[in-house]
């Protein structure tokens, strides 16, 4: 196991009786970086978190978590890490403030009360409310600042901002941002592929319970298919641009206008169309969404 | 240790004062009941006489009803001590479970408490609300037992409430490992209401059906004296009850150690779910 990676797997294995929720999977997370994992309803994220925090055991396989094993000292890693979980539960008669005082309490009183306010402030919520009034996207809120309250060296985040508005999503992503700069590991799961193309310095891609894609989201992208419209000056023949290697097309307008797939480099299909009066080429990079997709078809 | 402590006490406050609260009254006013029934004892000696032997078994029995901890067997620890019993399963099996089946121990589990610590916590909260509502009864007799010709101090009183503490413990820790063991906390307290219930029954219908004897001994309820801990304590039958308790703590403590902390939506909620499941596997077994 490498010291230098603030999270990693091996070969880690997790059933539910007969139901394989992990198989196998091996996990590098560096210090310091933003890691997004993506993956489908049921692929396997959060058994991977809940492993991490020895909430479950798995049944095969090695885990570190900032070099320490969790099976060994679940308490010295959960004290270096903050946890906001994708099921989110609380004490509903409580207050925010009395259930985060709670939660600061059953850390030993690691989170500063000015730090608590200061985040409660930053994503405009109001702490003397009973959690059972508030709605999904504040109760969300609490669970945000729960998990970064205590400025944790790691944050496992199962759906940070699921049930958030557009501007509190921004708004977490801003503190995401500030604490790896504070020099925090963050891992987060998502289905919203378009935040983890914003916020991720890599990305790992689960599907039923193994790693098929790890990368950074840009590499990703660019490693995929582009999207080529060129408008002709006059009809031409499709089927000489078909002939050329990583090239399909897709639609065509009367032969004046035709949309292709390119995979891999440029260079084949530029010199294809040299033969043609062409008027015009736009190109359009895949979104990480429609990448995701391409493992799972 | 010491916040989940606090976190189990303050959460268990309300039940406490109104469990304490009511039996304590309820205690009370039944002392106070004394010297009437002793100024009409002949006529309740002549009454219950002519009672059918299943109805006087289901009371407690009509021995020395007259007397202060017959009477107080047969007035109060009868009924309260299964009464109580089921606030002792509930309490117990919702101990754990109840919080991860709600979700909360996911995120608690997450903080930096070792699962000892935790279920130390809970265990210790929960003995504590039951000393609580047993001690506030037993002040709730205190009080006026004083102006009654019971004849029993604060002293005396103690034995019958550790006979109840320690029943309730048993029951208690009963419905804790059966509600770690079993799919879910529902189960866990049905089958722990189960024992309840029946070793209640058998222990009413064995002193009737002396057959029944070599069974009874199994029943919690055997070991149980009530009241009768008033004239004389039977401390191997207190540090039996104990003892079990302790077992049942034991067994669940390395139970949650071992177990996975399951959160809400996961596969292993209760019957349904299980059966769910082993159906879906049956067609896809089918299928294939």
């Amino acid at each position: 196991m490498n010291a230098k990676m603030a999270i990693e797997t091996r070969n880690l294995v997790k059933n539910y009786g007969a139901v394989q929720a992990l198989r196998g999977l091996d996990l590098q997370v560096r210090e310091g970086e933003i890691y997004g994992f993506l993956g489908p309803n049921g692929a396997g994220k959060t058994t991977t978190i809940r492993c991490l925090l020895d909430s479950i055991r798995p049944n095969a396989g090695e885990v570190r978590v900032l070099g320490i094993d969790p099976q060994s000292d679940p308490v010295a890693v959960r004290a270096r890490v903050g946890y906001l979980p994708g099921e989110l539960a609380l004490e509903g008669n409580l207050k925010a403030i009395d259930m985060l005082q709670l939660l600061n309490r059953f850390r030993g009183g690691q989170a500063k009360r000015a730090f608590i306010h200061e985040l409660a402030e930053r994503l405009d919520l109001d702490l003397n409310v009973k959690i059972k009034n508030l709605s999904k996207g504040n109760k969300q809120k609490i669970g945000v600042i729960q998990a970064f309250m205590h400025q944790p060296e790691l944050l496992l985040l199962d759906e940070p901002t699921s049930g958030l508005d557009p501007m509190m999503q921004r708004e977490v992503h801003q503190f995401l941002s500030d604490m790896r700069d504070a020099g925090a590991t963050i891992f987060f799961s998502s289905h919203v592929l378009s935040e983890v193309e914003v916020i991720a310095d890599r990305v790992g891609i689960i599907r039923t319970g193994e790693l098929v894609e790890v990368a950074e989201p840009s590499t990703l992208i660019q490693r995929s298919l582009l999207r080529v419209e060129v408008r002709f000056q006059q009809p031409v023949e499709v089927h000489r641009l078909e002939q050329v290697e990583g090239v399909r097309t897709l639609v065509q307008d009367d032969g004046t206008v035709i949309r292709m797939e390119v995979e891999g480099e440029m260079d084949a299909l530029v010199k294809a169309l040299a033969e043609f009066p062409v008027s015009r080429i736009e190109t359009e990079l895949p979104s990480l969404e429609e990448v995701f997709l391409i493992y799972y078809q | 240790m010491l916040a989940i402590l606090r976190h189990t006490m303050s959460r268990s406050r309300t039940a406490i004062l109104a469990w304490g609260l009511i039996l304590a009254i309820y205690a009370g006013s039944m002392v106070t009941f004394y010297d009437n029934i002793l100024e009409m004892s002949d006529m309740f000696t002549e009454l219950i006489s002519h009672y059918p032997e299943e109805l006087v078994a289901f009371v407690g029995g009509a021995e020395g009803i007259t007397e202060p901890e017959g009477y107080l067997d047969t007035y109060l620890f009868s009924y309260i001590a299964p009464i109580l019993g089921i606030y002792a399963i509930l309490a117990g099996s919702g101990l754990l479970v109840g919080d991860e089946e709600r979700g909360l121990l996911d995120l608690f589990i997450s903080h930096p408490i070792s699962r000892t610590r935790l279920f130390l916590g809970r265990w210790v909260g929960f003995c504590l609300s039951l000393l609580l509502i047993v001690g506030l009864m037993w002040v709730g007799i205190v009080i006026p037992v004083g102006s009654t010709q019971l004849g029993l101090g604060a002293i005396d009183l103690v034995g019958p409430f550790l006979s109840l503490f320690a029943f309730l413990l048993l029951f208690g820790t009963l419905a804790l490992l059966l509600s770690l063991a079993l799919p879910s906390r529902n189960l866990g307290a049905a089958v722990a209401g189960l024992v309840l219930g029946g070793g209640f029954m058998l222990n009413v219908i064995a002193t009737i059906k002396p057959d029944l004897d070599s069974i009874n001994q199994f029943s919690p309820f055997a070991y149980f004296q009530g009241g009768k801990a008033a004239a004389g304590m039977e401390w191997g039958w207190l540090v039996g009850l104990f003892a079990v308790a302790l077992v049942f703590s034991l067994i669940a403590w390395l139970l949650f150690q071992r177990r996975d902390i399951r959160v809400v939506g996961e596969h292993g909620w209760g019957l349904p779910n299980i059966l769910k499941r082993w159906n879906a596997n049956r067609r896809k077994a089918e299928a294939t």
